[in-house]
């Protein structure tokens, strides 16, 4: 079991915390970054969070109450009177689906930001799909914005990775929003049962939101709603009066700094509050992601959401 | 108008305008892309003021067309010619148009007015023509340099005023006149040239003018002819009734109808007989009046040439006596006695006279609240009051009151006087046992003019204060003790008598003096002599004089004369119409009858020989050889002045134009802002 204290404790250790998203920039090839976000937080956590029952022998643990009786290692209890479980490197059959937003609200970048939602979102998706293509988990690539960009069929075989880290590297941003395009894909597909990670800033109705996603849920997905912020979103300083043109609809708002440095920030933190709970309604984990901060804690959030299912 | 009127220099005010507008900046947003406006809500636009100015070409745009606007409204052509006058020595034309009452009779007006257009429209393109008009003030009526059309526009609109005036004040107000300019000058006089308009000195019929001036006196005389004129030379009010004084010049005998008109009661009628170019006096019994101000008017039915002299206006006071608090230690005393007798006879069958009655009360038996309801209080013996009563006194005078106040047997031992707060240095007694007598009298003071027998008051005992800086003696005794004091305090005024208003301590009651004095002190000190409630025509009125200060003036055509502004403001107004003038101040309502000036009444104009004498007078005064133009020549032409109008308005115009097109070119639109809310 990962025990959140003992890793938070390696995290600052780990010279992972060095690789902000400023570093990872600089790094242009994805499977490079994604890798060495994914080696990096695996080292820091000092043991393999692969746990399941492959036929790998990875330990011995102390039976306890409610263990099945079929992972006792007999022989051991017979030698020495004890019980213990054996326990593997997990082997999984597991998909992991990726839904990618690229609706241009995800292009952008704050000034000061070193990378846009965007560019955060690839390195979020590669490492996630590098990590499972190690798991030998199938993984699948859905992007879309208001229609349905790209579709990867979740796959296992050699190359799918790079296949996914190749059509990752040439998405880009473009119109609106709309989450039922990469559900009714899903649907359509008839996706095996599995983990869906959907990676978007989320700005929509959380109550289009749930119903849109809660197929996938009752389908036996078990999803994961990665939400990122530019900084800028979460805690905007601005000095002077601001005409902000929205990026999807082009609409313009001319704000005052004592709005955006008081008023706004209760608004998008209600709102990430709302998507939240949509996301609990649907059995979901959801998690927010600053496009400043790096990237293992998104990877940690995510090794904990899969050690739960 | 002049580039330095008042309202061109308020015009040039306009231009720190642009100044204004091109420091304000509306807070210019920093445009930005974001992810989505859904949270996003559009705040109010600021605006700033910046230390710099923006957009140079445009303010300069905007400078010059104001510039041009205000310019163009002062008439800068006009200016331009006079300066170019001024050094070619061009003819000034300085028309002097007489309105005074005289004026309107039989078609005189009208012939005047013709006369004064003729001057006008006979002045050459580069001259100058200014329009004055004369009773009783010299007035000018328009800008020295404005178009002919502007000043046949004034002509126009000249009213003849039921005023009187002076040749010789007309004199003194040339006189003082810029005469600097290196012109010709010529004074145009147009008038009806009355015989009763000459001052009694010939001498003033002179004015100073300046030695080197170029100066040209012209005569436009406009007579009414041998036309006969009634006019109503007084009316007073008698006993029984009124006495009517009615006189004709160059009338004949004849029988005319007068009406006789109290208030708003019906008019009755009288007829009076006057012989040929006389005199006659009806008197008018039985007449009712109401209580308190009457207004009379008495006419002249008969047409004649002037008409305003046939119409008189008379006030009569019927106010019930005005009542005056004498304070006193014993209300049966002599003091009292005296006192009431005389207050009591002040102002009887006066008509514009005040009348009192006295109420004489005990100090102890006052409650020094209702002080409030007498204009004035007399308190027979200053001494006898007490801290409270004084206090009471205090406030009252503080308010506005007023108080004469005289000393007695228990002022001697007090060591400062209560209310005025006067140091008592001693009581003065007699030298030698003598009686002393009035050594200076302040005549010119308002409470004493004209008083006599001041020589047969003694005084046996008077007590000495110690003055006080803002103190005004009146009247001191032999040994230079004042005796009359007065004393302004805050809003009110006080009169100290420094010895007693009985017989005890001075023979004063029982001597003429008393009454005239006692009388002609209540009319100051309740300020009732302020008011003439019978003025001609032309007389300055001022409602400072009036107690209180501020009120308002309505002429007899019911209009307020007086601004808000300016019913606290002093300065005098001239009554210039005839009839009754409503007044209005914090004391109450009162009215004064205003009547045409008997000089101008009599429309006789000048003798010839003095004609003759004063234009030799001018002649030899002036520079240059005097001229005297009878006949008018029309000369219409008002062309190119006003077309120069139309070309300035033009620039403007087009200014205008370019500032809209520059700014809309310039200055990028906004965007249309809208919400943020994403689909």
């Amino acid at each position: 079991m990962v025990q959140e204290p003992q890793s938070q404790a390696a995290t600052n250790r780990s010279p992972m915390r060095l690789l902000t998203p400023e570093i990872l920039s600089g790094l242009s090839n994805l499977e490079i970054l994604a890798r060495t976000v994914v080696d990096g937080v695996l080292i820091g956590l000092h043991r393999s969070p692969h746990f399941g029952f492959s036929q790998e022998f990875a330990e011995y643990r102390a039976y306890n109450e409610g263990d099945d009786l079929r992972y006792v290692d007999w022989n051991v209890y017979a030698r020495t009177g004890r019980t213990y479980i054996k326990q593997f490197k997990g082997e999984t059959s597991a998909h992991l689906m990726l839904l990618m937003d690229l609706s241009a609200s995800m292009g952008y970048q704050s000034k000061g930001a070193s990378v846009s939602k965007l560019m955060y979102a690839k390195y979020l998706a590669a490492s996630l799909a590098y990590l499972s293509s190690q798991q030998k988990d199938a993984v699948g690539l859905i992007e879309f914005d208001e229609t349905l960009r790209q579709y990867l069929k979740p796959s296992s075989r050699p190359g799918q990775f790079q296949a996914v880290l190749h059509a990752l590297d040439a998405a880009e941003v473009n119109g609106g929003t709309e989450f039922s395009v990469p559900a009714d894909q899903m649907s359509s597909i008839k996706a095996k049962r599995g983990m869906v990670a959907v990676i978007s800033d989320f700005y929509t109705d959380p109550e289009k939101l749930i119903n849109v996603i809660q197929p996938l849920s009752i389908q036996g997905q078990d999803l994961a709603l990665f939400q990122i912020l530019d900084p800028h979103e979460l805690a905007p300083d601005i000095k002077h009066s601001t005409l902000y043109e929205d990026a999807e609809t082009g609409a313009a708002v001319e704000v005052s700094p004592d709005y955006m440095t008081k008023e706004y920030p209760a608004r998008i933190a209600a709102h990430i509050a709302s998507i939240k709970d949509a996301a609990a309604a649907v059995n979901a984990d959801h998690i927010v992601l600053n496009s400043a901060e790096p990237l293992d804690g998104a990877l940690r959030r995510y090794l904990q959401f899969r050690q739960r299912r | 108008m002049s580039l330095i009127a008042p309202l061109f220099l308020l015009g040039l005010g306009l231009l720190a305008l642009p100044f204004w507008l091109h420091r304000l900046q509306t807070d210019d947003p920093v445009r930005e892309t974001f992810s989505s406006t859904m949270f996003l809500e559009a705040s109010q636009k600021r605006v700033r003021v910046r230390k710099q100015l923006q957009h140079l070409f445009l303010m300069l745009l905007r400078l010059l067309f104001l510039a041009l606007l205000v310019v163009a409204f002062a008439q800068p052509i006009l200016r331009l010619d006079n300066l170019i006058g001024a050094q070619t020595g061009s003819r000034y034309h300085l028309i002097v148009v007489d309105t005074t009452a005289s004026i309107s009779a039989a078609s005189v007006f009208d012939e005047i007015r013709d006369q004064a257009k003729g001057i006008v429209n006979a002045a050459g393109q580069d001259e100058f023509v200014q329009v004055y008009q004369f009773g009783p003030a010299l007035t000018a009526l328009t800008e020295a340099g404005t178009t002919k059309q502007t000043s046949n526009a004034a002509i126009d609109n000249l009213e003849v005023r039921d005023v009187a005036g002076e040749f010789g004040d007309l004199m003194t107000a040339l006189s003082r006149l810029d005469w600097d300019q290196p012109l010709d000058y010529q004074v145009h006089l147009v008038s009806d040239f009355q015989k009763t308009s000459l001052p009694d000195r010939f001498a003033d019929m002179i004015p100073d003018l300046p030695a080197a001036a170029q100066i040209s006196f012209n005569f436009y005389p406009a007579t009414s002819g041998d036309s006969g004129n009634w006019f109503i030379d007084s009316v007073q009010e008698e006993e029984q009734g009124l006495r009517i004084n009615v006189g004709g010049r160059n009338t004949s005998s004849e029988t005319l109808d007068l009406t006789v008109k109290v208030g708003d009661e019906p008019e009755s009628a009288h007829q009076l007989t006057v012989t040929e170019s006389g005199r006659a006096s009806l008197f008018v019994p039985n007449l009712v009046y109401e209580a308190g101000i009457n207004a009379v008017r008495v006419e002249i039915r008969n047409q004649d040439a002037l008409a305003v002299d046939n119409r008189f206006h008379l006030v009569v006071d019927r106010s019930p006596p005005e009542p005056v608090l004498l304070l006193t230690t014993n209300p049966f005393a002599p003091a009292a006695n005296y006192l009431s007798a005389v207050m009591s006879s002040v102002g009887e069958g006066v008509s514009d006279q005040q009348t009192y009655r006295v109420e004489a009360v005990s100090l102890s038996d006052f409650d020094v609240r209702t002080l409030e309801r007498y204009s004035w209080v007399i308190v027979d013996d200053i001494g006898a009051i007490d801290g409270v009563f004084a206090d009471g006194l205090t406030d009252y005078l503080a308010a506005g009151g007023a108080l004469f106040a005289a000393t007695g047997d228990q002022t001697p031992g007090l060591a400062a006087l209560p209310v005025s707060g006067h140091a008592l240095v001693s009581e003065t007694l007699s030298q030698n046992n003598q009686p002393q007598a009035v050594s200076r009298v302040d005549q010119a003071h308002r409470m004493l003019s004209g008083l006599e027998g001041w020589s047969d008051i003694r005084f046996s005992r008077a007590v000495s204060v110690e003055l006080q800086p803002e103190d005004k003696v009146l009247v001191s005794l032999e040994d230079g003790t004042p005796l009359l004091i007065e004393q302004q305090l805050a809003q009110g005024k006080s009169v100290l008598f420094a010895s007693s208003l009985d017989n005890q301590w001075n023979n004063l009651p029982v001597k003429p003096l008393y009454v005239s004095l006692m009388a002609q002190a209540a009319n100051y000190l309740s300020d009732a002599d302020r008011l003439k409630t019978q003025q001609y025509g032309g007389d300055l009125f001022s409602l400072q004089e009036l107690s209180g200060g501020a009120g308002q003036l309505v002429d007899p055509s019911g209009k307020a004369v007086l601004e808000l502004g300016s019913t606290r403001q002093p300065g005098a107004y001239t009554l210039s119409q005839t009839g009754f003038y409503q007044i209005f101040t914090l004391a109450g309502e009162s009215l004064v009858g205003v009547n045409t000036h008997p000089d101008e009444t009599d429309l006789t104009p000048l003798d010839e020989s003095d004609f003759e004498n004063w234009k030799q007078a001018l002649a030899g005064d002036s520079n240059s050889g005097q001229q005297v133009v009878s006949e008018t020549s029309i000369v219409d032409d008002t062309g190119s002045q006003r077309e120069f109008w139309l070309w300035i308005l033009c620039g403007a115009a087009v200014l205008l134009l370019l500032e809209s097109l520059f700014a809309n070119w310039k200055i990028p639109s906004m965007p249309q802002y809208g919400s943020g809310a994403k689909s």
